[in-house]
This record gives structure tokens, sequence and C-alpha cells, in this order.
């Protein structure tokens, strides 16, 4: 037996495990088929490695991602999930919620550079016992090619992996002419709504102190709403003041570019908006700059204003109902991809090098969560101290755990306003994260958030025949 | 059932002897064969079916004619093709379960139930959404004067089975299974996957 130092920095996914050495390999399985099936290959006395530290559950629909983290976080080499087959849930159908969520958050874990043979979910039935002896070994030997993990939340040595640049930025920058006719029927509108009582504050923009910057502003008075502005500098997602605001006043109208609405039909799907004091004012938005180029996000805009808009404001006047230009703000494709594709292709090490380095400029400042619609929690995660999910040092254990679980808590919500990424003071790539997840949701369940507002998101409902070619 | 020589030879195996074996026979009746029906009643009732579509009973040796959804039986043909003193007998059960069930003044079940933490609960109703057994509900929080203040979800200990599909989704954390609370899995995780244990 050769014991580790847990001191000894190395990346994960190094080949260097001894002859002998036994990895310790977490295995959270359901009580009645996994653990049943387990009991099963043990009464027929089946041999199999003995590096499997078992934790039983009720159902797979228990398991919950902060649980795989936490296992590796402590020390394990590999984490096994295991449960009933579809169909045989003693608790009818947990087990396909679970498939979703375990589907996603492996995506997740592959794209953040853990190497796919730590991770592993199996179906074994009570009757299964040779199964799970079979399945048990082979994650063995996958966990023993893998090697310990040593530097969870640790810094890679050596040299990080550079991203491709984006494209430099397109023609057809927002025509200032259109803009400013936006912000004129903007204004007349708000003041229209205000005077006739439609509603009691309009949440829109106004010039900020410093030149061409936007803040939010919350007006009241019908005189007052010729404070409002519109230009590409309009970057804030107003929708994360809604919830608030409507709690402290009655009718409100909000200025939504076509980003925004779709996070609003997200916040109205989540039951955290009330529609009915509501006045949705949706801008075709031509488009926000980050710098002097189109932002990342635009490149991903389809321009079709949400269906939940009460009026569409257009260059040309202002339109009842949801009038969408239909127009891609850029016929190029969206930069970020490129980016994805270029991680999803390096080797596991390497991209997990390149995450480290991010997380572990992390200072924990938590700007992405204030300015992210769906983090609207009044206790967040990671402010949870019973227990304590989230480490809240500022380190790469607790940046990890941070930056997964949030960009995880986004799955099949995040409707990519990128606001997260712009206002991370140590420039985080957490657009990219989102956008992974938000592709594999579209990829795997045909499902694109704040499209609409009916149904539940994607983690809140399954289809019997998901794909499942993940699972043992 | 293959005809040889005149006569039916039935091929079948001895499951206690794990043997092959072949009768002769004269005449051969053939059960007629049976197809489950159980689909959208399941579905209604919330009750698991097996691989095979019949309705799946709580447990096979310690709960044979109980389903997992209080309240509801199973007996026969629903459950599994099956003879008719078989049936007769699973039916006997289920009418005495039934009527252990109305004859009592108060309802107990297991403890293992989910529970909500009305204080941080954020109202997404995704619980509401899990939840096969319709036991999380939207509940409105009042002030004095009746005015609603907030809703949260809430669960009802007589309908959870504790299965805790709603307590992994919970994103806020409000949620947890009494049993397999989140403090219990987090302490069980952090002795399980220590690399090298103090034995």
């Amino acid at each position: 037996m050769v014991t580790r130092t847990a001191a000894m920095p190395a990346l994960p996914g190094t080949p260097v495990a001894a002859e002998g050495w036994q990895p310790t390999i977490v295995a959270i399985v359901c009580n009645w088929c996994t653990y049943a099936g387990a009991d099963m290959a043990g009464t027929t006395r089946l041999v199999y490695p003995a590096s499997v530290r078992m934790l039983r559950v009720p159902c797979t629909g228990r398991m919950s991602p902060l649980f795989v983290l936490r296992a590796f976080e402590q020390g394990a080499d590999g984490v096994l999930l295991s449960g009933c087959h579809p169909g045989d849930c003693h608790y009818v159908h947990g087990n396909l919620y679970a498939r979703r969520r375990f589907a996603s958050f492996r995506a997740l874990l592959d794209f953040m550079g853990l190497d796919e043979r730590r991770f592993h979910v199996s179906w074994v039935s009570a009757a299964e016992g040779a199964k799970w002896a079979k399945v048990v070994t082979d994650v063995t030997a996958a966990v023993r090619a893998a090697g310990p993990l040593r530097g969870w939340g640790r810094l890679a040595d050596g040299k990080l992996p550079q991203l491709p640049a984006a494209p430099p930025p397109p023609r057809g920058r927002p025509a200032a002419g259109d803009q400013q006719a936006i912000a004129g029927h903007l204004r007349a509108l708000c003041q229209q709504l205000l005077e006739q009582g439609k509603v009691e504050h309009v949440l829109g923009y106004r010039p900020g102190t410093l030149p061409g910057q936007m803040v939010p502003a919350f007006i009241r008075r019908p005189e007052d709403a010729k404070l409002l502005d519109w230009s590409d500098q309009c970057h804030t997602d107003l929708a994360v003041y809604l919830a608030g605001a409507q709690r402290l006043t009655g009718k409100i109208g909000i200025v939504v570019k076509v980003c925004d609405a779709r996070a609003l039909n997200g916040l109205l799907q989540e039951a955290q908006v009330r529609r009915e004091d509501l006045t949705v004012i949706g801008v075709s938005c031509p488009g926000v700059l980050d710098g002097s180029s189109l932002a990342l996000k635009c490149y991903a805009c389809d321009g079709e204003v949400a269906a939940s808009c009460d009026y569409t404001v257009l260059p040309s006047g202002v339109q009842p109902g949801a009038v969408g230009s239909g127009a891609r703000r850029s016929a190029a494709p969206d930069p970020r991809d490129a980016q994805i594709e270029f991680l999803s292709r390096l080797p596991a090490a390497e991209r997990w090098a390149f995450w480290q380095a991010q997380f572990g400029a992390c200072i924990r400042c938590y700007a992405c969560r204030a300015v992210c619609p769906y983090c609207y929690c009044g206790t967040c995660i990671t402010e949870k101290s019973q227990p304590q999910w989230i480490p809240t040092t500022i380190d790469g254990k607790g940046n990890t755990a941070w930056n997964f679980i949030r960009a995880y808590h986004l799955a099949g919500r995040c409707v990519g306003c990128d606001e997260c990424s712009r206002v991370c003071p140590a420039g985080l790539r957490l657009d990219l994260l989102n956008r992974r997840i938000a592709l594999e949701m579209e990829r795997r369940f045909d499902y694109r958030a704040g499209k609409s507002t009916d149904g539940g998101p994607p983690l809140a409902a399954f289809q019997p025949d998901d794909p499942q070619e993940f699972i043992y | 059932v293959v005809r040889q020589n005149g006569r039916l030879v039935v091929s079948g195996s001895d499951t206690l002897s794990a043997q092959p074996m072949q009768i002769e026979a004269d005449l051969v009746v053939l059960a007629t064969a049976m197809v489950p029906a159980a689909g959208a009643l399941a579905s209604t009732l919330r009750i698991a079916i097996d691989a095979n579509g019949f309705f799946q009973e709580a447990h096979p040796k310690l709960r044979p004619v109980e389903t997992l959804t209080a309240g509801i039986f199973i007996t026969g043909a629903a459950h599994a093709p099956k003879d008719i003193p078989d049936t007769v007998a699973q039916a006997s059960a289920s009418a005495a379960k039934s009527l252990e069930l109305l004859t009592r003044t108060t309802l107990s079940r297991e403890p293992m139930t989910a529970r909500v933490d009305e204080a941080l609960c954020m109202a997404c109703f995704e619980c509401v959404q899990v939840c096969p057994y319709h036991a999380t509900e939207r509940v409105e929080i009042k002030d004095r004067e009746g005015r609603v203040i907030r809703m949260v979800a809430r669960v009802n200990p007589a309908l959870c089975e504790g299965c805790g599909s709603c307590v992994a989704g919970c994103r806020v954390g409000a949620l947890d299974l009494a049993g397999f609370t989140d403090m219990q899995i987090f302490q069980q995780l952090g002795a399980l996957a220590v690399t090298e244990p103090a034995w």
C-alpha cells in the first residue's frame, strides 16, 4: 500500500498510480435497487474490488450535485451514482428527474476538465448483483487508470491554454439615429403610461455620470419620463430589480431588451413576478456594445422580442404586442461557440488547468450573483452554514465549488444575458460556462430558456426516453 | 410446444434443479396471454409500474398488496397474471388492509418526509412540479389583515413518501428530508471520501 501525501500538487489525471494502489470511490446508491443489488452481490458471494464506499439515500432523485462535489473535495478519486432502471423507480419517476440532473452536471464537470473516468452513473436493480460487481470492477479500473485525484481546487503548473480571440468587430454597428428614435418613442410611451395611471413606476435607463454610461432609472412622475434614454450602452438586465420592486410598489412598467425579455419569461415561469401588475415594454434592441465592438451575447440574439411584451419599441415607432425584427444582430457565428469548441477539444487536464486558473482569480465578490436575474434567492446556498456545501474561503476549493454550483443552478434557466461575465472584476469567462450548459440543454432536451412561459425548467421535467448514453 | 411422432412435447425448464425438461402430452391447454393496461391509471394514481407494465407493490415480501400511494391497494391481475385462489387471497388481504386504515381514528406514516423552511423558500415551486405524490402545495402567507404577503411551498407529511426529489432540486436549500438531511449526508461524505482512513 502506497500512501499519498495530499500536499503534492499535480494535475488530476496524472498517471502516477503505484501498483497496489486502491482508489477511493464514493458510491451514492438508492435504497431500493442498487443498495439491494449490492446486497445481492454479497449474498451470492461475488468478488469485486473493495474500493467503493457506499452512501445510501432513498432515491436517485435525492442525489444532488453538491454531494458529488463534496466527495471530490474531500479526496475521493471517483464518484459512482447508481439507482433503479427507468420505469422501475420505487418513487414512480425520481430516477428520470435524476437522469436529467446527472446529464447536466456531468456535462459541466467534463467542461471544467474533470477526467470523465472519475464520474459514473449506473442503473443496477435489486436482482442485478452480478451487474453491480461488474460496474464496480469497471469503475475501479477506470478510476485506477485516471490515477489519484490531486489538485482539486489547486492551480496547475505549466503553460495555460490560450483561448482563440473573438473576431474583429463586425460592420453594421447600431445606428445612432435608430437609437435616438427608440429613446424618443420610449420617453413618449412611458410618459403616457404614467399619466394614464397604467403604471405607477417605470423601470428604464437614464444617462449615468460617466460619458456614454447608462444606468437603471426608476421613474415615478410623468414629467420625469424625459430623463429616460436609450443607447448601445444599456447593458443592465433590469429584470434583476423587478421582483424587489414589485414587493414595494403596485403596477410597474419595465423596459426590456430582447435578452432581458427572455429572462423575464423565465421569472414569470418561476412565479417570481406578478404578471397582472406588469407592463412589459420590449425594445427591438439593435445590440449593445462591449468596448467598441458588439457584445458577444448579441451574436446569439435572434432579434425575436418575447411574446410576453405588451409594447414593442422600434426605431419606426411603438407597436402594441410583440413585434420581432426577426433579424439576427450579426450574421457571424457566435465567437463563444468557437472558444467552447476549442476548450472541449483540449485534453481534460489542460481544460482543468484553464478553469482552475480562472477560478483562482475569483475574489468571491458575488457581483455575478448580484446582476443575475435568476439569482433571486433571499439566502444563497453559499451563505448556508449548516451544512456548508460551498466553502466560503477564497481558495481553489471554495472558488471551484462556488463557480460550479452557480453555473449548475443556472442550467436550463440562463438566457445568456452575460451580465455576470461583464461585471466580473476578475474577468472570469462565466459566459462560457453558462453558454456550454445552455447548448447542452438545447442539444439534449431541445430546450431554450426564456423562449416561452409555458412548462417548467427542463430540470424539473423529464421525458421517458431522455438520452442516457452516459449511464451503465 | 412441438409435435413429435404424433404427440405434443412441451419443453421447459425446472427452475429448482436448473435442468431443461420435456413433457409428452396428449392435450396442451395454453393460458390466454395477458397484457397490462395500467399506464393511464398508474399516472393518475401516481403508482409505480414494473418493467412489464403491471402495477408494482410497495415491497414484494413485506408490503405485497400496498402501493406507495397511501390508501391504494393492488389485487389480482392488476399486479401480475394470477390464478383465482391467489387473486382471492390477495383481494382478502387488500380488503383487510383497507379496513385497517378506515377503522383508525388517526393515521400513522413514515417519519422520513420532506420539510420546507418557509423562511428560505423563494416560491419557485419546482418542488411542486417534481413531486410524484402531489405532496407539496402552494401556501399563502398572510398578515393580520388577511392580505397575502408571500407564497411558499409546504409539504403535506401525510402524502409525502420521502423520495427527496424536491430536496435535490431546491436551489436555495429550503427543503430537507428527515432521516437523510443535508447535514447527515454532508457528514457521511466527509467521513467516506477521506483518502486515508483513520483506522
